[in-house]
């Protein structure tokens, strides 16, 4: 109940703290939206590339086609091989678990566990490195890499201990 | 776009400023000389992805590692970024919003989520010290 009415919460703590303070709530409202209309055209093309690639990579269906035949479920792997990419791929996954095994199930349980303590980290880097034009970007990849497969493994052990 | 606005409001209120100095303390562990500014920019990228708000924090990520660049902290630049994408947050709204609409008791996976997200973020910052050890 409290996590669906966080985000409204925190904007009337910071709408009613500017009225009581008596600033132009508006203006600078309208000032910010501005700027975040800027950053979003900026972000845009790298964006829009990533996304067409894990897109025509997710709907492919080449990594169910290889897993076919593994002990555990083959849409956890594919969601656990696409969530550093990709949220809304890996999302569409913990979805199909859900409406496959049900979301009480062992499978769902662990893949909201997984959808959720991480971020799709590789996406982030490289739209933040796109966009500055900054280079030499491997060790932030190698890094976030290393960090997702071991909280990937500790997925899959309690999975297999539950 | 609707989170800057609210981002800029906040500013104007005076609410960043209290919020982001508590969180300057020990970011300033990690990331130990840089000037006051950018760390200013950091602590609040961070606090909006702690939050859920990652689309709030795109615009204040952009304008430190743009002031990160033109300095030339290559070390802080990976410091930042990895702690950025390590996705430590409070509560992941949209698995949550998501589970609700299947099953009526979905709040039992927020303590072992957040543990994992701690986890992911604590081990982030080792491998970064490492990295930066052996450079």
């Amino acid at each position: 109940m409290i996590s669906s009415y966080i985000i409204l919460i925190i904007f009337l703590i910071v709408f009613i703290t500017s009225i009581i303070k008596k600033n132009n709530t508006y203006t600078s409202f309208i000032k910010g939206v501005k700027e975040g209309f800027k950053t979003s055209l900026k972000i845009a093309p790298s964006m829009f590339v990533m996304y067409i690639a894990i897109n025509l990579f997710a709907q492919s269906k080449f990594i169910e086609n290889i897993f076919k035949s593994s002990k555990i479920s083959v849409d956890l792997i594919s969601q656990g091989l696409f969530r550093p990419l990709s949220s809304s791929a890996s999302l569409s996954f913990m979805i199909k678990i859900f409406s496959k095994y049900g979301a009480d199930s062992k499978l769902g349980y662990i893949s909201s566990i997984l959808q959720g303590s991480v971020d799709s980290s590789i996406y982030i880097i490289s739209y933040y490195l796109g966009t500055c034009n900054i280079k030499g970007s491997y060790k932030c990849i190698l890094i976030c890499l290393l960090v997702y497969i071991i909280i990937f493994i500790i997925c899959l052990i309690i999975y297999l201990l539950l | 776009m609707l989170f800057s606005g609210l981002i800029e409001v906040a500013k104007d209120a005076n609410i960043i400023n209290v919020l982001t100095k508590y969180i300057n303390k020990p970011l300033k562990l990690l990331f130990k000389n840089i000037e006051e500014d950018i760390l200013n920019d950091i602590s609040l990228n961070l606090t909006c992805n702690f939050l859920g708000m990652s689309n709030a924090s795109i615009s204040s990520g952009l304008n430190a590692l743009n002031k990160l660049k033109d300095k030339g902290y290559n070390n802080e630049i990976i410091t930042f970024i990895t702690l950025n994408a390590s996705g430590f947050c409070l509560i992941p709204q949209n698995v949550l919003s998501i589970r609700s609409t299947y099953i009526s008791n979905s709040f039992d996976i927020i303590l072992p989520t957040f543990l994992l997200s701690l986890t992911s973020f604590i081990l982030t910052i080792i491998f970064n010290k490492i990295l930066v050890r052996y450079d």
